[in-house]
This record gives structure tokens, C-alpha cells and sequence, in this order.
């Protein structure tokens, strides 16, 4: 009698190792998940939805209605998009790098030690705070970019338009910014510059790309004082300079 | 009692058996992944290696990068690049993008000087040195844009290997017919994937990268073609010449705020 106790004890501890394991090795696989799936014996997977080359993609196969297409208000205007001069440029991948260049490299490493915690919850709230992290960048950079319309509606409307499409082109892709969204200031924009750049119609240190430049004030004639070439428009002096990767023409102040 | 003890037996050894297996099977498919991870480790610095320590050489790069609209559709713009890389201190690389717009850059190991075509517009600046620190110093301080510096780095052999967080041997693959290693890393902000040369001069011939941190996850490709490894490399090919009604202008990077200023910014 006590030996079959003792069997039937032993038995349940059999049972009971049996399940915890199987849980343990469950979890185990859980958490691995990113490892695993990513070298795994197995290999890459090459199922992917873009693989098909199908624009339409989804169920239909083709366009999912005119709405999404043409985005709120309807029609080509949201095919335009709030830049006016056409597409953004903007963006990391621009850079090709790999790591990110410049100030990013810092930040970069301390959210990857976030992400080093281990399993899935922590990756998971390290996505959240990126998601965040974005969001607050979005919406400063709103801010700015409203902020700077709104100062420059003291220009000429014509101009404040190149400057929208300016703002966006001025990202052009040089590297991965997340400080970017928090604020460079044109190195022009001294408190006493801007103070005269208010007066003269235009902040001394804001910028137009090439193309904007172009497409407004093509007809400018060079004025060159002191071996630096100007343009003058109207009361307002721009000078071509290379700035984040292109040619940009900045507000100055009028050379003496 | 005997039916008992049997069973209990049977019960145990079913027991062992669940035990064992899994941890087996687990112990082999890590194994495997590690086998991958340095497979894939020895090729990139079998690459790196070898194209850090090549004196010159000069290579076709057609790159193309995605640009994420505030609409969140994704548009690629891109580029031709043709390098001429002659250490430790000649570097050329005449740009045309798409839209076909031209620029040169040059370096003859005490000036920097870059061209646009379209604007007819120039820069120079002195700085003597190494192909390496002039790049760190357009890149870094000028604020002006280089794909794939990296790879031009002497020290590609010691920065890259450790950018590495997780890698993988995916398969053997064909570029253009030539017959590749196809590698998989994930670093810190992107993941990276490689292919590069099978045979005794292991030169990248095709590279991807995810922004994985970045809103719609843009990637950048670049395909690199026409490799040389003994191109000439008169010292003219390095000097600048201003072109016929070139006009000069300067450098003018964008600057960080204050971080009084940045706080602030923040705060609000």
C-alpha cells in the first residue's frame, strides 16, 4: 500500500514535470521568436504580400475606391499634397547608411539597449515609445512648419508657397535626424538678424531650395559684392549657399 | 499493483522522452543559427576586409531610396555614382540623378571641392589629410550627403563587424550573373542586407537597407557594377577645375540648437 502511494506520487511528479516543461520550452520558444525566425534552420520565408508585383494588391485586385486614392477632400488634390513643388525627398534612407550619421549615432544606441531587453513585451514597449517618439516629432514639426508660414504670411503669398514646398524639400534625404524634428536653427538667425529680416519682409536664414528659387525668381540678376554672389528680390537678398546636401539659396541680410 | 507500476514506468519514461526531445531539437536548431550568424560574420569581413585594404579602385553604384510622403506612400528617387577611390587620399565621384542633374566630387588630398552642373555652382575647402577624414568632414560637419560612405572607410573592417547585432547566411544568389553570397544583418537602426562576390575578390555587388525606426520603414538599395581594381588614376582626374562661369559659393551646414533652446523646445 505505501509502495503504490509512492507510484502514484511519483507518477504525478512525472505529470506535473511533463507539463511545466513543455510550458517552459513553450515560453522559450515564445521569447525566441526573434531569433529564431530570423536565422533559423529553416530560412528566410519568401512568402511576402509585395512579392506578387500586384498594385491593386487586396482582394479585388485592384484599386480600392476612388476615396482612398484620392485621400480626403477628393480628386488630385491630395495627389499634390500640402507641397505644392511635387514630392518630398526627405527622409532617412536618403543618407545610404547604414548607422546613422552625425548627432543620431548617440540616441540610436539607447534605444537599441531598450530593445535589448529581453522577450517580446520588451520589444514591445520599445516599438510603443518609438511610435510615441514619432508622433511628438510630427506634430513639433507641424508646429515649426506652421509657425514659419505664419511669420512668413508677412511675405508676398507667392512665396510663402515655395516655402511649403521649400520646408519639405529641405529634408532632402542626408541622414536619419530624430534631434532634426526638435530644431536646427539657420545659422544665419541671429536675434538681431531677425529683428532686420522682419523688417525687410523675409527671416534672414530661411531657406528655398534650388528649384523653388528658380521657378520664382529665375529672372534675378547676380549681384556680386566682394567676390560673394547675391540675388536681390525686391528688398529681400538671398545667397546660394550648399547646405544638407544641395544648394539652397538663404535669406541674408543686404551686403554692405 | 503490478498494472501500476508499469504504467508509472511508462508514465516516466513518456515523461524523459518530452524532456529530451525538445532540448535536442533546440540545441540543433541553434546550432544552426549560429553556424548561419558565422558564415554570414566571415563573409562580411572577408568583404570588408578586402575592400578596405584595396590601394584603388573604381566602381558604378545605381542607387535608388525611398522618400516616406506625409501621406505615407512611399516615392524612390535615386542616382548613378561613379567612385574612383585612390587611397590614402584621391576620391572622385561624379553623381547624375534621375532627374538628371550633375554633380562632382572631388578630393586631391588637400581640398574638397563640389560641383553642380544644373546651378553651375562650386564650393571648396581645405582639408588636407586622408580620403577617411574628409568624408567624416563632408558628411559630418559640412552636412552634405555621401550614400555609402561607409563603405569607402579604411576601417570598413573594424566599424562594420561591430555594427552587427544579429546576422544570417541566407542562400547563394545571382546579381547581374555574378554568383553571390546573400547576407542578412539587423543592426542598431536598420537591418542590412549584402550580396557579395563568390571567389577570391569578394566585392559587394548588391546592398539593401531597411529604416526599420522610421515612419513606413523606407529602404535603400544600391547595385554596384563596373568594379575596377586598377583604374587610372592620373592626379588630374582628382583636381578641380572651375568650370566656364562656375560661381563659388560656400559651405553653410544647418546647425544644432542650443540644447538650452532644444530643452525648451521639448518642454512645450
Amino acid at each position: 500500500m505505501r509502495m503504490k502511494r509512492w507510484i502514484y506520487g511519483m507518477t504525478w511528479v512525472g505529470v506535473i514535470l511533463m507539463v511545466v516543461f513543455v510550458a517552459t520550452d513553450a515560453q522559450a520558444r515564445g521569447f525566441g521568436g526573434g531569433g529564431r525566425s530570423f536565422g533559423g534552420g529553416g530560412g528566410f520565408s519568401r512568402d511576402s504580400f509585395s512579392s506578387s508585383g500586384r498594385f491593386g494588391g487586396g482582394g479585388g485586385g485592384g484599386f480600392s475606391g476612388g476615396d482612398r486614392w484620392g485621400g480626403g477632400g477628393g480628386g488630385s488634390r491630395s495627389w499634390g499634397g500640402s507641397h505644392q513643388g511635387g514630392f518630398s525627398q526627405s527622409g532617412a534612407a536618403g543618407s545610404g547608411n547604414w548607422q546613422a550619421n552625425r548627432q543620431s549615432m548617440q540616441s540610436g544606441r539607447q534605444s537599441s539597449a531598450e530593445q535589448m531587453q529581453s522577450g517580446r513585451a520588451g520589444m514591445q514597449s520599445s516599438r510603443q515609445s518609438s511610435v510615441q517618439g514619432n508622433q511628438a516629432n510630427r506634430q513639433s514639426s507641424g508646429q515649426q512648419a506652421q509657425q514659419s508660414r505664419q511669420s512668413y504670411g508677412q511675405n508676398a503669398q507667392q512665396s510663402r508657397q515655395n516655402y511649403a514646398s521649400n520646408y519639405d524639400n529641405y529634408h532632402y534625404g542626408y541622414g536619419y535626424h530624430p534631434a532634426y524634428h526638435g530644431g536646427y536653427y539657420h545659422p544665419y538667425g541671429g536675434a538681431g538678424a531677425y529683428a532686420a529680416g522682419a523688417v525687410a519682409g523675409a527671416i534672414i536664414g530661411s531657406t528655398m531650395t534650388a528649384a523653388a528659387f528658380n521657378a520664382s525668381y529665375a529672372s534675378a540678376p547676380p549681384v556680386v559684392v566682394g567676390g560673394v554672389t547675391y540675388y536681390q528680390v525686391g528688398s529681400t537678398w538671398y545667397k546660394p549657399v550648399y547646405q544638407g546636401g544641395q544648394v539652397v539659396y538663404v535669406v541674408v541680410n543686404p551686403p554692405q | 499493483m503490478r498494472k501500476t507500476l508499469v504504467g508509472s514506468a511508462l508514465m516516466l519514461a513518456l515523461t524523459m522522452l518530452l524532456v529530451v526531445t525538445p532540448a535536442s531539437a533546440q540545441q540543433a536548431g541553434s546550432s544552426d543559427q549560429e553556424k548561419s550568424a558565422e558564415k554570414a560574420m566571415a563573409v562580411l569581413k572577408r568583404m570588408a576586409d578586402f575592400l578596405s585594404q584595396t590601394r584603388r579602385f573604381s566602381v558604378t553604384v545605381d542607387m535608388g531610396f525611398d522618400a516616406v510622403q506625409a501621406t505615407g506612400q512611399k516615392i524612390e528617387f535615386g542616382e548613378t555614382r561613379s567612385i574612383v577611390l585612390s587611397r590614402p587620399d584621391h576620391l572622385r565621384v561624379d553623381t547624375m540623378k534621375r532627374d538628371k542633374s550633375k554633380s562632382e566630387l572631388l578630393f586631391d588630398g588637400k581640398e574638397i571641392a563640389l560641383w553642380n552642373m544644373k546651378e553651375n555652382v562650386y564650393a571648396t575647402v581645405s582639408k588636407p589629410g586622408t580620403v577617411d577624414e574628409a568624408i567624416e568632414y563632408f558628411v559630418n560637419d559640412l552636412d552634405m550627403r555621401l550614400p555609402l560612405a561607409e563603405m569607402l572607410s579604411s576601417n570598413l573592417a573594424k566599424v562594420l563587424p561591430e555594427q552587427v547585432r544579429e546576422a544570417a547566411y541566407v542562400e547563394e544568389s545571382q546579381i547581374l550573373g555574378v554568383p553571390c553570397d546573400h547576407l542578412a544583418f539587423r543592426g542598431d537602426q536598420a537591418d542590412m542586407q549584402l550580396w557579395v562576390a563568390q571567389g577570391d575578390k569578394p566585392l559587394p555587388r548588391r546592398v539593401v537597407i531597411t529604416y526599420r525606426r522610421e515612419d513606413g520603414r523606407p529602404q535603400f538599395w544600391a547595385q554596384f557594377s563596373d568594379w575596377n581594381l586598377a583604374p587610372k588614376v592620373p592626379d588630374s582626374l582628382f583636381v578641380f577645375k572651375p568650370p566656364k562661369g562656375a560661381m563659388k559659393i560656400a559651405f553653410s551646414p544647418r546647425q544644432m540648437m542650443e540644447p538650452a533652446a532644444a530643452q525648451m523646445k521639448k518642454g512645450e
